[in-house]
């Protein structure tokens, strides 16, 4: 198992990308009444998030909340450099890295590395659904500071 | 830094494919077995025409190599620094996305004495320098040595999902100054090569076999060689 996502992983990833890129287009003329709308969008939220589950098992569920309160904040320095941070279900805030998987919860380094029963933890998979749908929020650090993030300390669990 | 690996040592024995991939790649050895001499020969492949090449060590080595293929040019287009601790470490790579001109060649020795902290320390490390390596554009190659046996039972696998290429170095028993090499690429045959360290610190260097000899313990760590 190594540090990238897998194939059919990232082909969903995609997909979802996509949907959420072409929904946010769609002329005004060729929108459906809302209530219609609505169904369609839950039905195609049900078939990703169903797909999501069968994945990346039980990480799906609790991602996919993250991404709804909008946890998962993008942190860019002047050269570049990216990180994320997600605000965890317990009000921690943990770091994850941008070229490869690594988080500093405790799932990651117990779940993912030491028992290698996951591909990630959930606030992986959440920086990847916030990607692949927009909900990033955004924030300029300095280098220093952003060297500070990647080196931030595993949480515990609390 | 696979294809750099090659470069620095040369065409492998007759099972060699046509093609190195470029891959971070491990080096691993134990005490004594060259580690740090592969890393500067590669730094120095290709001469005074090379990429520039950053080594990062916790301490200098105790001999610097001569310059790649006798070119005295190819010891100018390398940097050495000596970071003490993880953080220094730290404030080394994040500086390099920030230069005008960051280095091709990204070389980390001694990973054993940056691996601090908890049982994620291994996978931070390995991440911090996957970070550094993909941060300048274009990405610089990624070498970094371990001496073996690891601190600890759980680092090498953990290394192993962010290094997908691996060096494996064996001194032969009972003959000082020579050492087997082995080059393991995913979806590639192994190759190898046989080094003779010279007692004036050159390195003589001839194509070997790249299969190894079973099941002895190649990683040092006292399980039976993982893959």
């Amino acid at each position: 198992m190594d540090s990238t996502l897998p194939a059919v992983a990232e082909e969903l990833l995609k997909e979802i990308r996509k949907a959420f890129q072409e929904t946010s287009h769609v002329p005004d003329d060729l929108l459906l009444g809302d209530v219609e709308l609505l169904g369609i969008l839950d039905a195609l939220l049900r078939i990703s998030e169903n797909m999501l589950k069968f994945i990346f098992g039980p990480s799906a569920v609790p991602a996919l909340d993250l991404v709804d309160q909008r946890s998962v904040t993008r942190v860019v320095s002047p050269s570049g450099r990216t990180a994320y941070q997600v605000l965890g279900s317990s009000g921690k805030l943990y770091t994850c890295y941008s070229s490869c998987h690594f988080c500093t919860c405790p799932a990651f380094g117990f779940t993912v590395l030491q028992k290698s029963e996951s591909l990630l933890c959930k606030h992986i998979l959440a920086v990847y659904l916030s990607q692949a749908m927009g909900a990033c929020q955004e924030l300029t650090v300095s280098e220093e500071q952003l060297t500070s993030i990647l080196l931030a300390e595993e949480e515990d669990e609390g | 830094m696979a294809a750099a690996l090659e470069r620095a040592l040369g065409p492998a024995g007759p099972e060699a494919d046509a093609s190195v991939p470029e891959a971070p790649l491990l080096v691993l050895g134990p005490a004594g077995s060259g580690r740090t001499a592969l890393l500067l020969r590669a730094a120095l492949a290709g001469g005074g025409d090379g990429p520039r090449a950053l080594f990062l060590a916790p301490s200098a080595p105790s001999r610097l190599p001569e310059g790649g293929g006798g070119d005295p040019r190819a010891l100018q287009r390398l940097e050495l620094r000596y970071p003490p601790t993880l953080a220094a470490l730290a404030q080394e790579l994040g500086a390099m996305a920030a230069r005008a001109r960051p280095p091709g060649l990204l070389l980390l020795d001694g990973l054993e004495h940056y691996i601090q902290g908890g049982p994620s320390a291994p996978a931070r490390l390995a991440a911090l320098l996957l970070e550094a390596s993909r941060a300048p554009r274009p990405p610089a190659r990624l070498l970094a040595a371990l001496r073996v046996p690891p601190p600890g039972p759980r680092v090498l696998p953990v290394l192993r999902r962010y290094f997908p290429a691996e060096c494996r170095l064996r001194p032969l028993p009972g003959v000082p100054l020579r050492v087997n090499v082995r080059l393991v690429l995913p979806g590639s045959v192994p190759r190898g090569w046989r080094l003779r360290f010279e007692p004036h610190g050159g390195l003589n260097v001839t194509p070997g076999p790249g299969d190894g000899d079973g099941d002895e313990d190649e990683d040092g760590d006292g399980s039976g060689d993982e893959g």
